[in-house]
């Protein structure tokens, strides 16, 4: 046990990484798989995430119908054996939809994390490498993009570009740039003056290979728990957009446009609006549990 | 200490400005023309070129910038709005007060709560209540607004008939949208707060405390709260962004004429300088909290004087 956390700590600093490559199965990540394991919450997580990820990927074969495929002898009508989760104002299955619907917020939540993972970190990797007065004016920037709520930023953007799947995507992408910029920052300020720096750069590295091959390793971590929970924060988001008719239009389902969609038929067919909501809601809740699991699992202070 | 708060404030107005250059550059550069917005599609030539004459939209784009920032700062004016044919800062400035109402409740209502639920998870840790709270919290974080928003109409208006659905004018239209609201923000601070005091409670000072003989309630209430209260507060001026934003949302499902659904109706109409406002305001509210926050630290935690 005491092992586990020196080694895990030592590999945290980065004095490790020299070695790390030859050691398989000793690395950091590895480590920190086996405390990710004994925290259940985050196991059961992860395992839904895989799942909805299959579903996703397989939605094709998984649903009983197609999205858009229309039975006019059935609209609005309840649960149903032959319609699960019943049918919506155009006879359309509202299983069907939910399941096709996982792409979208999957892809949402996924693609514009690594838009702002790509963007923000690389702005915070500049900033924080070389300082001065580039670091000053990335982050007066950054400062002006925090000063407009998120939500509000991405409906701004998102009512400019227009509606669909890739312009919601960047939308959500664009406004969690700040969060990994700063993240980013601070982890390069916290490594940069380190030894190995000193000595890869007195080898001959340049500063392109420093960032990507030596200082980005070791600011992992942090990014990566903020990465996760920033999935989250984009399938609500992207859920929120749809909802106020800024995200991906019909027929394609998404869940927050379902739920949209569904508004008017509240008092008559409630289910209509459950159905959604669960589903963004069991996303969101297992997004979270991997998130504050790996959050703890790397985090070297804790012991358990 | 003045000197710190009139710094703060200095050092808010480029902030600002920039914002406005931000978003007045956003939006110049939508596609569409206002002059087509306002006078509809079949407007003759000549009206569109006398609109656009009229308003100075030929103007080159800088012209136009700084003409929008002078009459901001200097007469509260934030340009017209072509499709509502009246000036933006009227438009505002009827709804603001609603929208301010709102998330002031909301922040009160779910400082309220939160923080003594966290005191109470964190005074007895692993109890059922606390394992409950997590959970309630977890699920709380992760349910949309505008999903808590239906979910509490369909109990409360639609089953129960408790409480009505729309409006926000009497005490018990206030409910729903406050509770609606301030949802995810109760679920965040009782979590931070539960944590934070964790942290506190097991602290020497506090070991100190218990062991000259002072009661438990004082013990929270005088040693360990105050000394938590700065993730606390930080967390709170976090969270209000957030709640502006989710005032758009609420303010559109229970039919509440706030600045939220004056901006809904704006994206739906491409009401350009309608949105460029709204943006504005919200994000100076947002910022003058911040501010107020930053401040407040001040008091909770008088080590920070010595900065």
């Amino acid at each position: 046990m005491n092992n586990i956390t020196e080694n895990i700590t030592e590999n945290m600093t980065g004095k490790a990484v020299a070695k790390g490559g030859s050691a398989r199965g000793h690395s950091m990540w590895h480590y920190t798989f086996i405390r990710l394991r004994r925290n259940y919450l985050a196991m059961i997580g992860l395992v839904v995430i895989l799942l909805l990820i299959l579903t996703a990927v397989f939605a094709e074969r998984i649903a009983p119908y197609g999205y858009s495929a229309q039975d006019y002898m059935m609209i609005r009508k309840p649960p149903s054996p032959k319609h699960l989760l019943g049918t919506d104002e155009f006879g359309r299955d509202v299983l069907s939809r939910l399941i096709y619907g996982s792409r979208v917020s999957l892809q949402v939540g996924f693609i514009a994390v690594s838009i702002a993972l790509a963007a923000g970190g690389m702005i915070g990797a500049v900033a924080g490498y070389f300082g001065g007065k580039i670091d000053n004016l990335l982050m007066r920037i950054m400062d002006v993009q925090l000063a407009i709520p998120t939500i509000l930023l991405a409906i701004v953007i998102s009512s400019v570009l227009g509606p669909g799947l890739f312009n919601l995507m960047i939308a959500v992408g664009i406004t969690a740039i700040p969060r990994f910029a700063r993240l980013m920052r601070a982890s390069v300020l916290s490594v940069k003056n380190t030894e190995f720096i000193e000595a890869a750069r007195a080898m001959g590295a340049s500063h392109m290979r420093v960032i990507l091959l030596y200082i980005l390793p070791n600011c992992m971590a942090p990014l990566i728990v903020q990465a996760t929970i920033n999935v989250a924060n984009a399938i609500l988001f992207a859920a929120t957009l749809s909802f106020l008719g800024l995200g991906v239009q019909p027929p394609y389902p998404e869940w927050g446009g379902m739920l949209s969609a569904a508004r008017p038929y509240l008092r008559s067919n409630a289910y209509l609006s459950i159905f959604p909501g669960l589903a963004i809601m069991i996303t969101i809740v297992a997004l979270n549990c991997v998130g504050d699991g790996l959050r703890d699992a790397l985090d070297p202070k804790q012991k358990r | 200490m003045l000197k710190y708060i009139v710094r703060r404030i200095l050092l808010l107005i480029p902030v600002i400005l920039c914002v406005m250059t931000v978003l007045f550059t956003i939006l110049y550069f939508t596609p569409g023309d206002p002059a087509h917005i306002a006078l509809g599609q079949e407007a003759t030539r000549e009206a569109m070129a006398a609109f656009r004459a009229e308003h100075g939209l030929d103007d080159p784009f800088l012209v136009q910038l700084g003409r929008y920032i002078y009459r901001a700062v200097f007469h509260a004016d934030l340009g017209y709005s072509y499709v509502m044919k009246s000036p933006v800062s009227y438009e505002l400035s009827t709804r603001i007060p609603t929208t301010m109402k709102l998330a002031f409740w909301a922040v009160a209502f779910s400082t309220l709560v939160g923080i003594p639920l966290g005191v109470i998870c964190a005074i007895r840790q692993y109890s059922f209540l606390d394992s409950v709270t997590t959970l309630v919290t977890l699920l709380g974080v992760s349910m949309p607004t505008f999903w808590t928003g239906l979910l509490l109409i369909l109990a409360f208006s639609v089953h129960l008939e408790w409480l009505p659905s729309m409006g926000f004018s009497t005490p018990s239209e206030m409910v729903l949208p406050v509770v609606t609201l301030s949802g995810s923000t109760i679920a965040i601070i009782a979590r931070i707060t539960r944590s934070s005091m964790l942290e506190v409670i097991r602290t020497d000072y506090v070991r100190t405390a218990r062991a000259k003989g002072q009661k438990e309630r004082s013990v929270i209430l005088r040693h360990a709260l105050p000394n938590a209260m700065i993730p606390i507060l930080t967390i709170i001026s976090m969270q209000f962004g957030l709640l502006l934003g989710g005032s758009l949302i609420t303010e559109a499902i229970f039919s509440i004429s706030g600045v939220g659904r004056l901006m809904i109706e704006a994206i739906n109409m491409r009401d350009y300088p309608i949105i460029q406002g709204g943006v504005l305001f919200i994000s100076l509210a947002f910022c003058l909290v911040n501010l107020a926050v930053d401040i407040l630290y001040a008091f909770v935690d008088p080590r920070i004087h010595v900065r």
